[in-house]
């Protein structure tokens, strides 16, 4: 992918993650005041955790195991980013819930990465259903 | 517009003559399309070159600034840019698999996703291509879905 691209589809995702945070907490936590400090907070929150999308990007083709890394390299990165800012808004304290929220913030991580590969294999399935199709047409 | 073809004897050239009021983008597409059709695919292969037709082609390589066309059992390198060989191919049988990879979609047997994110396409000769995840909606729209 090309940095243009890339650059464009951060400052797409920088304004989801923005929406999310901000809906996600009137919603689950509607007696949460917003300030202006809070806001500037939830704005680095955002960015920082997008920046983060830029470990994959490279000018080559990345192997099977370069993207492994990455992906590790990335989930450590967001741990740290979110933890960092959950305890500045008080949303975990102490070692025992860091722990617990760390480990929250791994099985959502984790369950994205099955939802996404689930996706990919109803993809599959599809292009391979065609592919098969334009086989046997080939055939006949 | 009349299409008029005329058998010659196999001595002559064979030539194209398009006759026109004026050289329009339609004509120029007519030109361009002509041109693909007869576009020759070269590969060399030491120092033996071989014409070669893009329906034997299972995938094409860049390495290192280097460009192979991969068939069932043979390699040859071609002197062309991938981008280059990308606006040869048949636009409905080929597609961009990734940075370095253009691939045959008729030699795809299967393709499936992979833990990274990414999808491999398993090839009838049992060789396995990284598609990235940028190119699979465009392999998607080739296929018709």
């Amino acid at each position: 992918m090309k940095l243009s691209q890339v650059l464009s589809n951060m400052i797409r995702n920088f304004f989801v993650i923005f929406g999310i945070i901000i809906i996600g907490t009137a919603i689950l936590n509607p007696d949460f005041i917003f300030t202006s400090e809070k806001i500037l907070l939830v704005t680095f929150m955002a960015f920082a955790t997008d920046c983060v999308n830029l470990i994959y990007w490279s000018r080559k083709e990345l192997s099977e195991r370069e993207r492994n890394v990455r992906r590790i390299l990335h989930f450590i990165l967001i741990e740290v980013i979110v933890l960092t800012f959950g305890n500045v808004f008080a949303i975990c304290s102490g070692w025992l819930e860091t722990i617990i929220f760390g480990a929250e913030i791994m099985v959502i991580y984790v369950l994205v990465c099955v939802i996404d590969w689930l996706l990919d294999r109803k993809t599959a399935n599809q292009i391979n259903e065609k592919l098969r199709l334009l086989k046997s047409e080939n055939q006949q | 517009m009349k299409i008029s073809i005329e058998t010659i004897d196999v001595n002559k050239e064979e030539e194209i003559l398009i006759r026109c009021h004026e050289v329009n983008d339609r004509i120029l597409n007519c030109v361009k399309n002509i041109e693909k059709q007869n576009a020759d695919l070269i590969g060399y292969n030491g120092d033996s070159i071989h014409r070669l037709q893009f329906a034997d082609v299972y995938y094409f390589e860049a390495v290192d600034n280097k460009v192979f066309i991969y068939c069932k059992n043979k390699v040859y390198e071609s002197k062309q840019k991938l981008y280059e060989l990308e606006e040869l191919c048949p636009p409905k049988k080929f597609f961009r698999a990734s940075k370095s990879f253009i691939l045959n979609i008729s030699k795809i047997d299967f393709v499936k996703p992979s833990l990274s994110g990414r999808f491999d396409a398993t090839l009838d000769n049992g060789e396995t291509i990284v598609v990235s995840r940028q190119y699979v909606p465009i392999l998607k729209s080739k296929l018709g879905l």
